[in-house]
């Protein structure tokens, strides 16, 4: 059985080198390293979450959709999910730069030394800022809280719903969220640094919306 | 008087299809079709009309499309010979699109053809090979031909085989009148196309038909053109008219100067703002220019980025990884050779560290990745981040004169409007400023000049207009003259199919409009004894099988034997109540027994259509082919199989009842 599991990760971390892409490399990495240090391991499930919540964060700082390179979509389970971090999460699993204990993953040694290779190009050094943000907003809002909301967003919520799968960030999609960052820039500004104080905000509004849906 | 040429005509003998991956358990499905009819008898859904399709495909190279009006023989061909793709694309997986192809086996007289066109190859044939059948001596052999080359000798023998004058034509006659598909195009009710299928079929001469189509258009756009100058010539007929009552105001002088010179400075002045946005515009188009060169650099500097990026991680070794040497360290013994302890792990651990192959010593990368990799990374990402700092700084340049533009436009156009409401406010001051320079009476005679010039040329285009018309009506007066010998033997073959479907007396006239507006002949139903000139005046489905038998008729008349007809017919049973069916099925029989062809799609049921008609011809007369092993059923009809089964065993017994 370990066996046949170790010969998946070995396999599909050569096979799938073709599709790879650098910055779900990278940001699978550095979404690892973050979590880690918060909370000593990282559920596999949180890299798509995170992801997906830095993913917006760049929006909030106006950058265009195609700036974070992949897309994602819902699946029935409520996480975000995206092709390119799969595949560059199993990558990493088979060149041992992260590990893989039930369903926690964890950066190894080696893992640790690309992160910090690779936080020196300058690209990467700028996805860092939303994935800063949206890991550290994971100190202030429970992880479950951050799903439950994020699920609540339209296209998730009907997508669970009718346990379909959807692709996210359509620009229909994002109409309601843009409004919400509008309204949100208007007060604490876009140029704001520090983008776990957005990320908190929005999160918090979500939590409010719920409360009044359930409510009614 | 003339005889109608006859037309010798195609019959389908094989179908055979390669990687057709809509029908997922037999992409390579090939069927023989017997005399008779050939009934492919299936679920809902399973891809029968796109068979029936398919066929059609292959046999001419474009697939109708449904939402295209009929305008011409030439017109259609030219349109649909490039939809074939869209009809296709979500029928074929992307591996199997170039595999995708249909072989169609055909006799057409004396000659047998065998064609491959591939799916996705409108316009070429990957298999042709001609024989003639008496003496089974190969005609023409296309391997050594390309693919172009195959198509265009396809197209010249099917022309001279069949007795054709364009292989437009042939698609014309195999969509409009051998088939009757999805797009439920019907003769009855479309003078244009029962005029061309009249031309084609019971015709003189096949250039008739073409030089017909020609006519109408040439007079309709004649007609048109003639519309247009009098439309013109109404315009400045009013323009005179005021010009007439301009003359007869009297303002001073100072006046006319005034508003002349109010009227110039608003003039220059859009022009000079006119001007102002026209240099915008350049500014904008040019760093629009910029902007694109930019993206380009950095889509080409990304991609250089994404290949470094995936050399660098195909370069990691991971040996270390392997399952056999992970699997070592947690059995904490060699997994390759079994031998326990720590000896043989510290072996293996120690090889890998010395950057050895374990099992054979070779010397190994030692999976340490950085230096040179991430500086070649990093000088791209350099690149990159310069080039985007670039990109941020041109699209913010960009957006400022784009702002500036449609400032400048709206200044143009708000002077734009004050100057034409000066003019409209001041217009007999103005008109008199023309009129007392220039001398009104010269203005009017000119403009009169024009509306002249327009009445003559409405004059010559309907002059026009009439000469195609008469030649048209002379065309049509021909098939009029065609039609009338044709009818003695024509509408008896009609009547016949179409009295065994609708039960009553049923009649066909034919009625001819010699006016501009609907020349041609048209054809009318008349049953017992009263006219059905509406399509209201049927149901749907008695509308289908009408026309249905007014092919079979057309065809069995227009081809040079009887008994030689091929048609291809869609699920036609529609809406029929149990009666209906009943007789259909006698209708399409009938036609069978003649020795003709059908190639039909039904939907599986117990529908009186085709057990009438299994009774009717039984196994000599009808093949039935069980269509639901060819794609996989919904869970719905999987749920519900055995009443398939139950159907397909009740046609069966009918044929097995007609062999008695």
């Amino acid at each position: 059985m370990l066996m046949a599991k170790l010969k998946l990760h070995w396999t599909r971390g050569t096979s799938s080198l073709l599709m790879i892409s650098p910055y779900a490399y990278f940001d699978a990495l550095s979404i690892c390293k973050r979590l880690q240090s918060i909370r000593e391991n990282a559920p596999l499930g949180e890299i798509y979450l995170f992801s997906y919540l830095s993913c917006l964060l760049s929006l909030y700082k106006q950058r265009p959709l195609s700036y974070w390179s992949y897309g994602f979509s819902v699946t029935a389970n409520g996480y975000p999910y995206s092709v390119e971090l799969d595949s560059a999460i199993a990558i990493l699993l088979g060149h041992g730069l992260i590990d893989q204990n039930v369903q926690n993953v964890s950066l190894t040694e080696a893992g640790t030394e690309e992160h910090r290779l690779l936080s020196e190009l300058s690209q990467n050094h700028e996805r860092d800022i939303y994935i800063e943000g949206a890991c550290a907003a994971s100190l202030a809002v429970p992880v479950g809280t951050i799903r439950r909301n994020i699920a609540s967003v339209a296209p998730i919520e009907g997508a669970l719903a009718l346990s379909q799968s959807r692709l996210l960030l359509t620009p229909s999609d994002l109409e309601d969220t843009c409004e919400q960052f509008g309204q949100l820039s208007s007060i604490i500004g876009v140029e704001i640094t520090d983008l776990m104080i957005p990320a908190i905000f929005w999160l918090s509004y979500l939590s409010k919306v719920r409360e009044r849906d359930s409510g009614e | 008087m003339s005889q109608s040429t006859k037309l010798v005509l195609p019959r389908i003998c094989r179908v055979k299809l390669h990687s057709f991956s809509l029908f997922t358990l037999e992409p390579n499905a090939e069927v023989d079709i017997r005399g008779g009819v050939f009934c492919l008898a299936g679920a809902n859904g399973l891809g029968k009309s796109t068979f029936l399709s398919a066929v059609n495909y292959a046999v001419t190279g474009i697939v109708a499309d449904p939402t295209r009006t009929f305008m011409s023989v030439d017109e259609y061909y030219k349109h649909c010979s490039g939809y074939s793709n869209d009809y296709f694309s979500g029928k074929i997986t992307e591996d199997d699109r170039e595999a995708a192809a249909i072989t169609i086996d055909l006799v057409i007289g004396n000659r047998y053809y065998v064609l491959t066109r591939g799916v996705f190859e409108p316009e070429e044939l990957r298999e042709l090979s001609i024989r003639d059948l008496r003496s089974n001596k190969v005609f023409l052999d296309g391997v050594s031909l390309s693919g172009q080359r195959r198509q265009q000798e396809y197209e010249k023998s099917i022309v001279t085989d069949v007795g054709l004058g364009s292989f437009a034509q042939f698609v014309f006659l195999q969509y409009f009148v051998f088939t009757f598909d999805e797009r439920r195009q019907l003769l009855l009710w479309n003078q244009n196309i029962l005029n061309q299928a009249l031309f084609l079929g019971i015709g003189a001469d096949y250039a008739k038909a073409q030089t017909a189509d020609a006519l109408r258009r040439e007079r309709d756009k004649a007609a048109s053109l003639a519309r247009n100058f009098s439309w013109q010539a109404s315009g400045i007929r009013s323009q005179i008219e005021v010009l007439r009552k301009a003359a007869n105001i009297d303002a001073s002088e100072t006046d006319i100067d005034e508003a002349k010179a109010a009227q110039k400075a608003l003039f220059g002045e859009m022009q000079r703002k006119q001007l102002d946005a026209e240099s915008k515009r350049n500014e904008l188009n040019d760093v629009e220019l910029k902007r694109m060169e930019i993206s380009a650099r950095l889509t080409t500097l990304q991609a250089e980025y994404n290949d470094e990026f995936a050399k660098r991680v195909r370069e990691r070794s991971h040996i270390e990884l392997h399952p056999i040497v992970m699997m070592s360290s947690r059995v904490g013994g060699c997994a390759l050779c079994g031998t326990p302890g720590n000896k043989a792990i510290e072996s293996i651990t120690t090889k890998i560290r010395l950057s050895h192959c374990p099992l054979c010593d070779s010397p190994i990368s030692n999976g340490v990745l950085g230096g040179e990799s991430v500086e070649k990374l990093k000088s791209i990402d350099d690149a990159i981040s310069d080039e985007t700092k670039n990109l941020a700084l041109t699209v913010q340049t960009k957006d400022r004169i784009q702002s500036e533009l449609e400032a400048s436009d709206a200044v143009a156009e708000g002077i734009r409007k004050e100057l034409r409401e000066f003019e409209s406010a001041n217009e007999d001051l103005l008109l008199q400023m023309g009129t007392k320079s220039e001398n009104v009476d010269i203005v009017i005679r000119k403009r009169l000049d024009e509306m002249n010039d327009c009445l003559k040329r409405k004059d010559e285009q309907y002059r026009k207009r009439d000469e195609k018309q008469k030649e048209l009506k002379k065309l049509f007066n021909e098939l009029l003259e065609q039609y009338r010998q044709a009818e003695k033997e024509f509408v008896p073959l009609f009547r016949e199919l179409a009295s065994l479907f609708i039960g009553i007396d049923l009649d066909i006239r034919m009625e001819y409009s010699s006016s501009v507006i609907a020349t041609g002949l048209s054809l009318q139903l008349e049953m017992q004894g009263e006219v059905r000139r509406q399509i209201h005046q049927l149901s749907e489905s008695q509308r289908f099988f009408l026309d249905i038998a007014l092919r079979m008729a057309l065809a069995e008349y227009m081809a040079d034997q009887r008994g030689k007809v091929c048609l291809i017919i869609d699920t036609p049973e529609g809406s029929l109540d149990i009666a209906y069916e009943s007789r259909a099925g006698q209708m399409f029989a009938s036609f069978a027994q003649k020795g003709n062809n059908i190639i039909m799609a039904a939907n599986i049921n117990t529908s009186q259509l085709l057990q009438r008609m299994a009774a009717m011809c039984g196994h000599s007369k009808m093949t039935l082919h069980r269509m639901i092993s060819w794609t996989g059923l919904s869970d719905v009809q999987l749920a519900e199989e055995q009443l398939f089964q139950d159907a397909y065993g009740q046609i069966e017994a009918a044929l097995d009842k007609g062999d008695k």
